[in-house]
């Protein structure tokens, strides 16, 4: 696998490099930085908003909000996803809801959770929460369904605490759609959290694109979209693939 | 000391088994054949407690081990984790065990990177190390070549010799019967009854 990955490293590098000249290449040919500036540009932007401008604290706010919203969300999904994977009855009653929750449209969760509570911190965390947790109760409660029944035997006759028996024998079984919900959360959750902040916050990445948007600003809006971006890249690569990695060890036999 | 006093057993209208009477004393180790589908593993699954829907009365220990018929190991832990976290034992013991079944060095290797045959052995390990009052054995010996086969039956019965464990094999082979059973019953008709 990590040999697989390393010959991969020079294809993505050249990949994301030719992304680039071609968006270098659209903007010398536009020829106007208001309507689509040059990567160097949007670069220097980033830059100086680093540096001197807000732009750490509105990622923090909005790096908060996406971390409230995964733990939630990811809880919640675990436990729901869990029962309904393992008991047939619950699952043929929240089924249809499942599916409901499943097909509703982000936006109506943020309007309806702005709406019934307030513009409030916790309005914003529980609209993307919302909107998160149908999708990991379906993949957990894929996962539960293919639970080795064996292993509750082994687990039962062994007498193994309920916590060990989650720890070690649940989880560990569930470990492949627990990475695929942690990776796929995080790419939904920060693209509904600018939303949430877009349409009720008064910080963060999505007011500040807000904010330029209304000024006509698009380098600026791209500097935070971008930045944000390549955070999110980052910790894709810094944390979820090697806890990945690391999850599947036992798996090279 | 182990007593089932079986008066039927059903998987919805379908009665599987019937009136079954079985007392296993310790040191004793009753083999149990049977064709296939006949209801060996259902019965086992009775005697072991794991299976409580049934008509009758079962007297057991509290302290049963088990043989499956796959290894049933926690792949995802180390070969020493698979004893200490399973059974509670300490790590000094799991390593005492691990050598007495000949999996000495083994200890930090993950199960799926060892034979089959050692993932038997890591499993027959495991059952023996929690001391247990009652030891069964769900055909822990298939789809092991005729070598490793008879390592495997020599191993069992040395660990069972040192131990005075009542012992419950299910197996389809009557080899494996004699070699390690003090007493052999067979499962038959419909709804199967001893014999």
């Amino acid at each position: 696998m990590s040999r697989l990955k390393a010959k991969d490293t020079p294809v993505r590098l050249i990949s994301l490099a030719l992304l680039l000249l071609g968006w270098a290449g659209l903007a010398f040919l536009i020829d106007d930085a208001q309507v689509l500036p040059g990567p160097i540009v949007v670069a220097g932007l980033i830059a100086i908003e680093a540096a001197n401008g807000p732009l750490f604290q509105h990622m923090g706010a909005t790096l908060l909000r996406v971390a409230a919203a995964f733990t939630l969300a990811m809880s919640f999904g675990l436990v729901f996803g869990l029962v309904m994977g393992r008991a047939k009855k619950v699952d043929r009653w929240l089924d249809p809801w499942l599916i409901i929750f499943l097909n509703l449209p982000a936006l109506v969760t943020i309007v309806l959770c702005y709406l019934w509570i307030g513009l409030t911190e916790v309005a914003a965390v529980l609209a993307v929460a919302i909107n998160k947790i149908p999708m990991v109760t379906t993949m957990i409660r894929e996962g539960a369904r293919a639970l080795d029944p064996e292993l509750d035997d082994m687990a039962q006759i062994y007498r193994m605490p309920l916590g060990a028996r989650v720890r070690h024998v649940l989880l560990p079984q569930l470990s492949p759609q627990i990475a695929a919900s942690a990776r796929t959360g995080t790419a939904l959750i920060w693209k509904i959290v600018l939303v949430v902040e877009f349409l009720g916050r008064s910080n963060g990445i999505g007011f500040q694109i807000h904010l330029y948007f209304q000024l006509f600003d698009v380098p600026m809006v791209l500097a935070y979209s971008l930045a944000f971006v390549i955070v999110m890249l980052l910790i894709e690569v810094v944390i979820l693939q090697p806890w990945e990695v690391r999850a599947n060890r036992w798996r090279r036999g | 000391m182990i007593s089932v006093d079986l008066k039927s057993k059903s998987f919805g209208s379908a009665q599987v088994l019937g009136k079954i009477k079985l007392s296993i004393a310790a040191g004793e180790c009753v083999a149990l054949l049977g064709p296939s589908g006949i209801g060996k593993t259902t019965l086992l699954r009775i005697v072991s407690g794991l299976d409580s829907d049934f008509v009758g009365h079962l007297t057991k220990p509290i302290r049963i081990a088990m043989v499956f018929q796959e290894p049933t190991l926690l792949n995802w832990r180390s070969v020493l984790q698979n004893l200490t976290l399973v059974t509670g034992i300490s790590s000094d013991a799991a390593m005492l065990a691990l050598t007495e079944v000949g999996l000495e060095g083994k200890e930090d290797l993950y199960p799926l990177q060892l034979s089959l045959g050692q993932r038997r052995r890591l499993s027959l390990a495991r059952a023996f190390v929690t001391d247990p009052d009652f030891l069964v054995l769900d055909e822990p010996f298939a789809s092991l070549d005729p070598e490793k086969l008879d390592e495997m039956i020599s191993l069992t019965k040395s660990l069972l010799a040192k131990r005075d464990i009542a012992a419950l094999l299910v197996t389809h082979s009557r080899e494996e019967a004699k070699a390690l059973g003090t007493r052999t019953l067979h499962l038959n008709g419909s709804p199967a009854i001893l014999s």
